[in-house]
């Protein structure tokens, strides 16, 4: 009986690690999900912009059938929708007597949504001025 | 309006250039000043060294520029445009990745062997993601994911790997390159992975690559399944003179274990854990605290004029010697650090080593070696080269007589412990001098005992110069090398 037992768990084990790998081949789609109330995910940019209202913001991220939504913050979809590799408005501020960035703005006039990079700096162990870390998100407009 | 024309074309490639710039990344706490950093022409191939005058250790993560470089990779990686260079300069802090970076423009990553450490925990695509047209080069690539089932690479076209060291200790599957679908054109040369700490994992998982002259160290690869091997379900990849050691993986795609002590198609070798494992950490060159993939033996040294510094690591033909040679003078300050002690013991200094080899006689540098295995191996074609720049090579070929074939039969068979040699006694070695040395000299030995078994005196080169060994009876099953030693006679010396 142990044996058996023991067989069956080494299936069972055999199985889960498959699983895992096939799980590694699933595609992921970009998506991103709007923040209001109902924390829609969309794959169709375009439609995502009709659905949103004036200043909703969305999350960047991916989405599968399996798993569903996950943020990412890779902006690289939205840029590809905008059609925009570089900057539209760069914006600086004052952080502990440097300027530094505070926020990118890919703003196509064609499109519905933009996107945002906003930066956020720190102070690191040796008293210099880095990036502690980027929020990417969308805003309808 | 011809010329006219001609002008709107030059200004148009002008413009289309004028964004391309040389960015910099240091997080060093010091100044630096006169840093050595290696140069690569549009195919990633290095071709030579310029100097950086000054770096300065910045205080504000927002410039580039050398008197004024970004401090962490995360801001850097946000102001790169197509066409940009960024050049990571080595220090003695690790850049972090904490968010994975993914870019489809035409990027240049350089560096003098900077530490770049990634413990990304963001789901199973991490690390540098969906990428097309980036040239990766010399980089020091530690992935220490804690999540399951990541990427260090996810690429799609046109990317090219070259000279990075890469190590990952994650202990579940673990891909390195995943290739997308549909993508191709993608160059994977003269790296170095090691698989610390994994349980299974896949090299390349893609098609239509091309993986040529790495080294690849994976251990404690025990799962068997879908993607256990080296390069899990990869296709119509071209591989050429990869060398794979402490793997159980046998044909690379499906996990059938080794039965043999190597194997190999073309010319990429794998090695098995399970049985006799010819190269181990200990021929490895541990600079610092860092790994390199060279043989300890014949690759560091002074070359004939004893007053050049080399390093190197073999497995090349003719045609990628100027790869190898970018890999060799990649890390242009090791003649501080030299390895040298494994030929010269107490000084290593340039002027002092030649007088040392004057007193001997005899010049090392230009030692070959060959590693055979107890295992079942055609000697024939199986050619080794050995080089350093800026001089011709001694190129050894090994032709057994008669059959052609030396049988070992290693103890897991039960059969014999011993290496049977099919009929014939004797080993004929043909050395073609193509790299100046005016003798050489070969010998047989065990690389474990060091007992050599078969030797010759020194000769004379003149043109493709041939001997042959002795091969005793009953040889006890081991590792065993050829060395070729090319050497220059004091009257030969400049």
């Amino acid at each position: 009986m142990k044996k058996i037992t023991s067989l069956i768990f080494i299936i069972i084990m055999m199985l889960a690690f498959n699983v895992q790998a096939t799980e590694f081949e699933e595609e992921w789609t970009p998506a991103i999900q709007i923040q209001n109330e109902t924390k829609t995910v969309y794959t169709n940019f375009d439609i995502a912009s009709e659905k949103a209202q004036l200043g909703d913001t969305f999350l960047l991220g991916e989405w599968n059938d399996t798993e569903l939504w996950r943020q990412t913050d890779n902006d690289n979809a939205l840029k590809q929708y905008l059609n925009l590799s570089e900057p539209t408005t760069k914006t600086l501020k004052q952080f502990e007597a440097k300027t530094v960035w505070d926020y990118w703005e890919y703003n196509n006039p064609e499109k519905q949504i933009k996107s945002i990079m906003q930066y956020y700096f720190k102070l690191d162990g040796y008293n210099r001025i880095v990036l502690d870390y980027i929020n990417y998100f969308g805003v309808k407009k | 309006m011809k010329k006219i024309l001609t002008l709107i074309i030059c200004l148009f490639i002008f413009q289309s250039y004028s964004h391309s710039a040389i960015k910099y990344l240091y997080n060093g706490l010091t100044d630096l000043t006169n840093v050595s950093f290696p140069l690569f022409n549009d195919s990633g191939v290095y071709i030579g060294d310029t100097v950086i005058p000054y770096i300065k250790a910045n205080d504000v993560d927002t410039n580039g520029t050398s008197d004024s470089p970004f401090i962490t990779w995360e801001f850097a990686k946000t102001q790169l445009s197509a066409g940009d260079e960024l050049r990571i300069i080595k220090s003695d802090l690790n850049y972090l990745i904490t968010t994975s970076f993914t870019s489809s423009a035409n990027l240049t990553i350089t560096s003098n062997q900077a530490n770049l450490f990634s413990n990304l925990n963001t789901g199973q695509y991490v690390g540098i993601i969906q990428t097309s047209n980036l040239k990766l080069l010399g980089v020091n690539y530690l992935f220490h994911p804690p999540s399951y089932n990541p990427c260090m690479y996810r690429i799609n076209n046109n990317n090219i790997f070259n000279y990075n060291i890469f190590r990952t200790n994650y202990v579940s599957f673990y891909v390195s390159f995943w290739h997308e679908a549909g993508g191709s054109g993608n160059y994977i040369k003269n790296n170095y992975y090691e698989d610390i700490d994994g349980i299974f994992s896949t090299m390349l998982y893609g098609s239509n690559d091309f993986f040529q002259n790495n080294v690849i160290n994976r251990w404690r690869q025990t799962y068997s399944g879908t993607h256990p091997s080296a390069f899990g379900a990869a296709t119509n990849l071209t591989l050429k003179n990869n060398y794979i050691y402490n793997t159980i993986s046998r044909n690379f795609y499906d996990g059938t274990p080794i039965t043999e002590n190597n194997y190999g198609f073309n010319n990429t070798w794998a090695v098995s854990s399970q049985n006799l494992v010819t190269l181990s950490e200990q021929d490895l060159l541990v600079i610092n605290g860092d790994t390199y993939f060279f043989n300890r033996s014949d690759t560091a040294g002074f070359d004939i004029t004893g007053l050049e510094f080399f390093l190197k690591y073999g497995g090349f033909d003719d045609t990628e010697v100027g790869n190898v040679l970018g890999l060799e003078r990649l890390f242009p300050d090791t003649t501080a650090r030299i390895l040298a002690t494994d030929f010269y013991t107490i000084d290593t200094k340039a002027e002092i080593t030649s007088k040392m080899l004057i007193t001997l006689g005899w010049n090392y540098d230009t030692q070959t070696q060959q590693i055979l295995t107890g295992t079942t191996s055609t000697m024939n074609d199986f050619v080794y080269a050995s080089w350093y720049p800026d001089s011709p090579e001694i190129y050894m070929r090994l032709i057994p007589q008669d059959t052609g074939e030396i049988t070992a039969i290693n103890s897991d068979t039960n059969v014999s412990d011993t290496i049977t040699i099919n009929d014939t006694t004797y080993l004929t070695i043909d050395v073609r001098n193509i790299k100046g040395a005016s003798g050489w000299q070969v010998r047989i030995w065990n690389a474990d005992t060091g007992d050599t078994f078969g030797s010759s005196f020194p000769f004379e080169f003149e043109g493709i110069n041939e001997t042959q060994l002795l091969i005793p009876d009953n040889l006890p099953i081991g590792t065993y090398k050829i060395t070729v030693t090319g050497m220059v006679a004091e009257e030969f010396r400049p």
